[in-house]
């Protein structure tokens, strides 16, 4: 792991934690700076096998209240909660919990106008093994359009991804960020 | 005692406490009984009440009491799941069951068959739990509730008694900003 990518605040954690911080890949450490960089500092999750050692990264982080939960939508409301007591919530999942939670992300986050930041591992849609996540992951693009939800697709890389947040604290509405396989495969 | 009378009660031992309503009558209720700016109405998400109040009893030190109701915790039974696993010794789950779905038309709820909501919270974790039918049971499993600094959760037995009341006459964000300012 190279910690000079961390800003010294970062670094004298990583000396002064005993507990070894999970191993992880570029893309993991991108989001982990990410997160860091732009203050979230409540994360609700849900678990997932692409996303399980940025998980682990942002449960070594002490500046980082970590909540996992039993089902996304559940996680909506925790998100909810956290962000009208002054924090700043983002969630992580797979895109097939969207499909679990899109009347709360309505009736909740449109309703109020509560900004969460919704980073999910998207299903079905690129080199997909599992034929259940297909479905939901082709549909998933014309859902969050009718609903009118702001969301990115990652490809590539994640550099569209700050200014797609500065949007969404400007909108104060709910965004999704749809991160592919294919971010991972350059590794 | 009736839902309206519970919330009375309730309402009466409560301070500077953050206070979460369910979707439905329990928030006109609670408007009518007692507005105030530290109080969050829930206009949707039918479920979420206990959600959002562990979102906020995890971000702040002072003590979050949830007003929610049996339909709405059947909806979302994962919460008490994930509430008693963090256990916020500053959340106060309170279920006012009618076992019915009241706001709808009275259509009976599985809390009058077979299930009891009070097992499950113990089951899930919950170490603190007091149920009340009568009124003088109520304000001491409230008393304890806000005074004891556990996680707590109150199963509360009202009698079906839904009136026809009027919704909450403020905008969604209104209520956002007056609640964020406040709390």
């Amino acid at each position: 792991m190279d910690i000079s990518k961390y800003g010294i605040r970062i670094k004298e954690k990583i000396i002064a934690e005993t507990k070894p911080r999970p191993s992880s890949n570029d893309v993991d450490e991108e989001l982990f700076n990410f997160i860091k960089r732009c203050g979230y500092n409540f994360g609700v999750k849900f678990p997932c096998s692409i996303l399980k050692d940025l998980y682990g990264m942002l449960e070594w982080d002490n500046d980082i209240k970590v909540v996992t939960v039993t089902r996304e939508e559940e996680g909506i409301g925790v998100s909810a909660g956290a962000y009208l007591a002054g924090k700043r919530p983002f969630m992580l999942i797979q895109s097939s919990g969207l499909g679990n939670s899109f009347n709360a992300i309505a009736s909740l986050l449109k309703t109020y106008k509560i900004p969460i930041l919704i980073l999910a591992s998207y299903r079905g849609h690129y080199n997909e093994k599992i034929p259940a996540q297909i479905p939901l992951g082709r549909a998933l693009p014309g859902m969050l359009d009718a609903m009118e939800i702001p969301f990115l697709v990652l490809e590539e890389n994640l550099e569209p991804l700050e200014a797609f947040c500065v949007k969404m604290f400007r909108n104060s509405e709910p965004h999704v960020v749809l991160l592919s396989p294919e971010l991972y495969e350059n590794e | 005692m009736n839902r309206r009378r519970a919330i009375q009660i309730i309402m009466d031992q409560i301070e500077d406490e953050i206070v979460v309503s369910n979707i439905g009558d329990p928030s006109k209720e609670l408007y009518k009984i007692k507005d105030r700016s530290r109080n969050f109405y829930m206009l949707g998400s039918m479920g979420l009440a206990s959600s959002i109040s562990l979102g906020i009893a995890l971000s702040k030190s002072e003590n979050v009491v949830c007003l929610d109701g049996d339909g709405a915790l059947l909806m979302n039974l994962g919460s008490l799941a994930t509430i008693a696993n963090y256990n916020p010794k500053n959340l106060v789950l309170i279920v006012l069951d009618n076992g019915s779905y009241g706001t709808t038309g009275n259509q009976p709820s599985f809390t009058s068959g077979t299930t009891d909501l009070g097992k499950m919270a113990r089951a899930c974790g919950f170490e603190h739990c007091y149920s009340s039918t009568d009124e003088e049971e109520l304000v001491k499993a409230v008393v304890r509730g806000l005074n004891d600094n556990n996680l707590s959760f109150i199963h509360v037995i009202v009698k079906q008694d839904n009136i026809k009341m009027s919704p909450v006459p403020i905008e969604p964000i209104t209520l956002k900003n007056r609640f964020m300012e406040t709390i």
